[in-house]
């Protein structure tokens, strides 16, 4: 095997899971952003059902990859979350390692071996 | 690997433009801003005013921030709030206009303590409400003055509502300059209102996900 195949590969197994899933993906791209976002915006943007939303969100606090903020406004509850460091940090390195794959992974058009 | 990092850019960028409206982009409000602006030199420069008519006059600032307000709360945010993140530089900047309006502020509530000193006499009503606007001219700088056409709306409209509650008025020239100011506020919000309804057909673009 080549070297370069094999550190694709390494790079393959070395990312991080709880950022890989598209929709905590999506979430953590879009809370890097801002200051913090509302339920709503997120279930928007990400365009998620209520449900899937709150449990990576849920998975994504778990991780203390952000937090979520929980409070009323008048007699409305809102929900709001915010990236943390250890989560810009993760999403950074994420995307490091994404696009050294991209840069490593030869196209099939090419013609890889 | 199904993850595109184009796709993720484009997210990240439609997230960062919808949050400019909680801070930077004022859209409609800064058009609303720019027509009281105008408005209010106008009728101050031209028209004899009751006391009445100044206090009125005098609270354009307000009805222009109250507008900012509903315009987020129930237009440009209504998918939920999202609180722009400055850049560093952005930062810089708003923490400058604070700092150089709050000095300002500052000299002037100073020059009027010491002529009210000099004169030996408690400054009357016009003067205390003209204190009064000067002195939170830097706190609602430092809660929404966060883009050029927010700086040259609010800060004219402030020290107009200073001067017609004090008893006096800008000169007629000032016109020009208002005006100017005043169109480059309603140029920058009907761009900006412009950039939030492409941005809204790209969120009503984007298909289902689950």
């Amino acid at each position: 095997m080549k070297d370069s195949t094999r550190e694709a590969i390494d790079g393959v197994l070395g990312v991080d899971r709880l950022v890989h899933e598209p929709a905590r993906l999506a979430i953590l791209t879009v809370l890097s952003q801002a200051e913090h976002a509302e339920f709503s915006f997120l279930e928007m943007a990400c365009r998620l059902s209520k449900g899937n939303l709150s449990s990576h969100l849920s998975k994504l606090e778990a991780g203390g990859l952000v937090i979520i903020e929980k409070r009323f406004v008048g007699k409305r509850p809102q929900t709001r979350a915010a990236i943390t460091p250890a989560g810009q940090q993760a999403l950074a390195r994420y995307r490091a390692q994404l696009k050294a794959l991209m840069g490593e992974v030869p196209n099939n058009a090419d013609g890889g071996e | 690997m199904h993850v595109n990092l184009d796709d993720l850019d484009q997210l990240a960028a439609r997230a960062q433009r919808y949050a400019r409206y909680s801070r930077s982009a004022g859209g409609l409000s800064s058009v609303i801003g720019g027509i009281l602006l105008f408005a209010s030199f106008l009728a101050n420069a031209y028209l004899e005013l009751a006391a009445v008519n100044r206090v009125v006059l005098a609270l354009a600032p307000l009805l222009w921030l109250l507008a900012k307000e509903l315009l987020r709360v129930g237009y440009y945010q209504r998918d939920g709030r999202v609180l722009q993140a400055p850049t560093e530089k952005e930062k810089r900047s708003h923490r400058w206009t604070v700092i150089y309006l709050g000095v300002i502020s500052a000299l002037v509530l100073g020059m009027l303590a010491y002529s009210a000193f000099q004169a030996g006499r408690v400054p009357d009503a016009g003067m205390l409400g003209y204190a009064v606007i000067v002195a939170t001219l830097p706190l609602i700088a430092w809660r929404w003055f966060w883009s050029v056409s927010d700086f040259l709306v609010g800060v004219l409209l402030m020290c107009q509502s200073a001067v017609v509650i004090g008893g006096g008025n800008y000169p007629p020239i000032w016109l020009l300059y208002v005006g100017a100011c005043a169109a480059i506020a309603v140029l920058y919000g009907l761009r900006e209102h412009r950039d939030y309804l492409a941005l809204k057909a790209e969120f009503a673009a984007q298909g289902p996900r689950g």
